[in-house]
């Protein structure tokens, strides 16, 4: 994905994306521990405040607890008048500040026979003292849990809180004792004494927790009902259980269910009140089994911390901007030479050398690399600049060896037919060099009126040293040849020259032979060279005679041989270099002399001219797609007889 | 006023007697509890008018632990009133001249409610325990106690429901729509809980009724039966439209000082909704069957609440229960 991005590009990407890691992890753990830490301390703090609630709330319902108490003990162990336990009831109502109201209510019949209620109660209203009588056929008091609860559990209870419309729709719970006493020698029943206390105090008490702008306390009753909290509709409407029925919330139900079980315990819910998240704290109150709780906004909680992370997040924002306008200088600086490097590159890979390069004078790799494009743009001028001289060198070698071509084909003669005027001789040749100067050669020329010299031959290698040798060698023979030199005589001089003043090793094989145009005598010399053909009337394509023979420039003093032969009248001489018979085709097959011969016999009535162009040609032919591997020379002398 | 205005009232006062309805027929109903939603079909009818396109203004009187409805309807102080099936026919068994006029109820709500601690399984293993009944429906768990041929110490309280939650008793009677949500409400869970219904332990006693004294009846049929019909399109109403009867029944409870929840009301309506117009079973709404008639007649004779039972004709004179 990356692989095709720029340099500053990619130091940019991973630099800043390394940074933004780093920094991530690093406020991340920042975060992580100064919550953990807050929450504990938060905890603590809760714990703390909701411990000295409840202490607070106990304290009252102990000292609520103790007169009542006292009383059932009193009424158990005493005896006592009507008007006592009035003036008793009184009295409690009157001195103790946190009842509100008192009853003695009695097993029906059993204080009076004649009376299935009796329960006086007292109770405040406004600064005054009021009194009545409990119970009738539409108030049955024992059928009431205040009465019935304590009755049939054996134990003081407080009740769940109630609201008593009587004293203004205030909520009440109360405090009820059974009392006993021994009847016929057996415990029996009585009944309770109770006492009523408001609850308006500990809903104040509870309301007046603020923690910080929206946290609250809340109380709940033993079955779970609200007794206090900020929702108004559910005090004395819902209990926690109901609540979270009609919220849809689980986890309401279970801390309710840990609540009324006397748990205690720190726990994140949504608040019921603002749809936030909330840490609660809670803890039962241990006279009655009550729970107050407090309810601590997260976001309040947490604000402090959120405001320092986000501080962090904006210093890391601009550290991270920073960092990136740092990495793109440094970048920059990098990247900028190498595209101006890149540049004057492509242009230097155009040819333009003398293309200034960019920061070879900066310390760094980047003007290391720089530099070394400057030593190549040197070297690449030095290379260039000898090339040319050597490509000249070579144009100029090459434009003589054309010229040496053009000596070369100087030499032989090559104007046909050369001697229009002799009509005893019908004389072509031919010579396609393999390169631009050959080492093959041929020759013929008159040394006196009627003697014909003629010669073919091949000077060992190609190009220009062949093409010297061979110029010698022509040279050469045509020097050494003259009216009375025979054919060995001739061959055995040239030998000896060639042996004496050449040293590169090189030899030449050469045919020479003399041809008495008014006779049709032949004296010829072999000197290494193929073999040349007669076409004959009587015997047809007929080689000459072979010999023992060595070629030129090799031995000094090799004895040469010259032998004898007498021409009939339109027989043919065929002389020809072994580039003919050594041709070679595509599949490395050589021409060889089966072929030539054959082709002899089919042209051997043809004037020299198209015998040696139909060879020629079938030798192309043969040739054909492959490189031409050695000169190839044909020479074909027709002697017509002296008479025409 | 604008004068075109003004006349147009006029007129339309001028011509109601001549156009408009009959006068309304007045008359008075005592629900036997405090508003909730129990009573969602006759709010239902008084909210949306139901009684007046019946030809009825009918004033709801408001119920309770201190209006004990039998003596009201004796006294006169109310034409109609709601009891129970077994409370009317009672009352019927012991001279009491009053007459059901219909049956709301069709199937029993009543059940009991243990803890699963205390080990019951079935109904025998209940056989020694306490048992609290509110003061008044005492045969109910007598009728059980001969059936399952068990004893158990039953206690009376104005309601049962706190003793039992602090364990003074093991098994309380409940009501579906009502007790047994508030024991769920209280932080007890249902698997938690083992119950029996009345329905199921063949003591399926219908329940809430309408009733009259029979003078009121014979004088004023029309009303008795516009009443009760009355009554049953509140309740459908009530059901299609819950949350309309919820509001109805809130206002009254707010009105009242009684706790509302509405968790705990849409319960007590929808469970109001498998008795009134049980799924299964052959039931008319409204109407009384004969079967469970002689049923509560049986019941009584055998707890000892009456020695006869009045005949059927005598006792209901609402709609014929359709056999289907």
């Amino acid at each position: 994905m990356l692989k095709n991005k720029s340099i500053a590009f990619k130091l940019i990407f991973f630099i800043l994306l390394s940074s933004a890691l780093i920094f991530s992890v690093m406020f991340g753990y920042d975060y992580w521990m100064s919550r953990n830490i807050i929450l504990k301390k938060v905890r603590e703090n809760a714990a703390t405040l909701t411990s000295a609630t409840v202490n607070r709330i106990q304290t009252v319902l102990t000292a609520a607890e103790r007169t009542p108490k006292n009383t059932a003990s009193f009424l158990a162990s005493s005896h006592f008048s009507d008007h006592d336990l009035l003036n008793l009831l009184k009295n409690i109502v009157e001195t103790t500040p946190e009842i509100y109201g008192a009853a003695i209510a009695f097993e029906p019949y059993l204080f009076d026979k004649n009376r299935l209620h009796y329960a006086p109660y007292y109770y405040k209203q406004g600064d005054s003292i009021k009194f009545t009588w409990l119970g009738g056929t539409d108030y049955q008091y024992h059928l009431f849990d205040w009465y019935l609860i304590p009755r049939v559990l054996g134990k003081a209870i407080w009740s769940e809180p109630y609201y008593d419309e009587g004293a203004g729709n205030i909520v009440m719970t109360t405090f009820s004792v059974p009392f006993y006493k021994e009847l016929n020698g057996k415990r029996t029943f009585m009944g309770v004494v109770t006492a009523d206390i408001s609850l308006d105090w500990l809903q104040k008490l509870i309301s007046n927790i603020r923690i910080y702008d929206h946290g609250y306390g809340f109380l709940i009753s033993q079955t779970g009902s609200w007794i206090t909290h900020p929702l108004q509709d559910l005090m004395m409407n819902e209990t926690i259980f109901s609540t979270a029925e009609w919220r849809g919330d689980d986890q309401l139900r279970r801390i309710g269910r840990d609540m009324i079980q006397g748990g205690s315990d720190f726990i994140l819910i949504r608040s019921l009140v603002y749809d936030q998240p909330h840490w609660i704290y809670y803890m039962p109150i241990p006279s009655n089994g009550w729970s107050v709780g407090v309810s601590i906004p997260q976001n309040e909680l947490m604000a402090d911390l959120n405001r320092l992370l986000r501080n962090l997040i904006i210093i890391a924002v601009l550290a991270v901007c920073f960092l990136f306008a740092g990495i793109t200088v440094i970048a920059e600086s990098i990247t900028r030479p190498l595209r101006a490097l890149v540049k004057v590159t492509k242009r230097v890979a155009t040819g333009d050398l003398e293309t200034p390069i960019p920061g070879a004078d900066i310390g760094d790799e980047v003007g290391q690399l720089a530099d070394a494009f400057v030593h190549m743009t040197h070297s690449l001028k030095s290379y260039i600049h000898n090339l040319t001289e050597t490509t000249a060198a070579k144009e100029r070698i090459e434009s003589e060896l054309k010229i040496a071509h053009d000596i070369q084909k100087g030499i032989l003669p090559k104007i046909f037919p050369p001697y229009p005027e002799k009509k005893e001789l019908d004389i072509y040749a031919t010579l396609q060099p393999a390169k631009e100067v050959g080492g093959d050669f041929y020759d013929f020329y008159f040394v006196d009126d009627r003697h014909l010299c003629f010669t073919i031959g091949d000077v060992s290698g190609k190009g220009v040293p062949a093409s010297l040798l061979m110029a010698v060698t022509t040279t050469l023979l045509k020097a050494k040849a003259g009216p009375n030199a025979t054919p060995d005589q001739v061959l055995a001089r040239v030998n000896s020259d060639l042996c004496e003043e050449q040293q590169s090793n090189m030899f030449v094989t050469a045919f020479f032979g003399i041809l008495n145009i008014y006779s049709g005598q032949l004296t010829y010399c072999n000197a290494g060279h193929n073999l040349p053909y007669m076409l004959t009337k009587e015997n047809g394509v007929v080689r000459f005679q072979k010999s023992k023979t060595l070629v030129l420039g090799v031995f000094d003093h090799f004895p040469y041989t010259t032998f004898e032969s007498v021409l009939q009248p339109r027989e043919c001489i065929f002389l020809y270099t072994d580039g003919v018979t050594e041709a070679m085709n595509i599949r490395s097959e050589l021409f060889n002399e089966d072929r030539l011969e054959s082709l002899l016999r089919q042209y051997a009535s043809l004037p020299a001219k198209d015998l040696i162009e139909k060879v020629a040609q079938s030798v192309h032919v043969f040739e054909s797609g492959a490189p031409q591997a050695d000169d190839i020379t044909i020479v074909a002398i027709r002697w017509n007889g002296s008479e025409t | 006023m604008k004068p075109l205005l003004k006349w147009i009232v006029i007129a339309l006062f001028l011509t109601a007697p001549v156009t408009g309805q009959p006068p309304l027929k007045k008359i008075s109903f005592l629900p036997h509890w405090l508003p909730q939603a129990q009573f969602a079909g006759i709010y239902m009818a008084e909210d949306l008018n139901i009684f007046r396109q019946h030809g009825l203004e009918v004033t709801i009187q408001r119920g309770g632990p201190n209006e004990p409805p039998l003596p009201a309807l004796m006294k006169g102080k109310v034409d109609l009133t709601s009891v129970f099936l077994f409370q009317g026919l009672e009352a019927a068994g012991r001279g009491k001249p009053l007459v059901n006029i219909a049956q709301i109820g069709q199937r029993a709500a009543l059940m009991l409610v243990a803890k699963k601690t205390t080990g019951i399984e079935e109904p025998r293993d209940m056989a020694g325990m306490y048992l609290g009944v509110w003061q008044g429906f005492e045969l109910l768990p007598l009728a059980f106690f001969k059936k399952y041929t068990i004893r158990m110490h039953l206690i009376s309280a104005a309601s049962p429901i706190n003793l039992f939650l602090r364990e003074g008793i093991a098994v309380t009677t409940a009501m579906r729509y009502n007790e047994y949500h508030t024991i769920l409400a209280s932080g007890l869970n249902a698997d938690e809980l083992v119950t029996f219904n009345f329905s199921d332990l063949g003591l399926d006693f219908p329940e809430d009724g309408l009733y009259c004294l029979a003078d009121t009846y014979e004088s004023r049929p029309d009303v008795c039966e516009a009443f009760t019909a009355a009554v049953l399109q509140g309740w459908r109403a009530a059901f299609a439209q819950p949350d309309r009867a919820i509001e109805s029944v809130r206002r009254r409870m707010l009105a009242a000082h009684v706790p509302y929840s509405p968790a705990h009301q849409y319960w007590m309506l929808k469970r109001m909704q498998d008795i009134i117009l049980p799924q299964e079973g052959n039931h008319t709404m409204g109407a009384l069957k004969e079967s469970d008639f002689l049923s509560v007649g049986n019941m009584l004779i055998e707890t000892g609440a009456i020695t006869t039972v009045p005949p059927f004709s005598a006792f209901y004179k609402g709609k014929k229960h359709a056999e289907k």
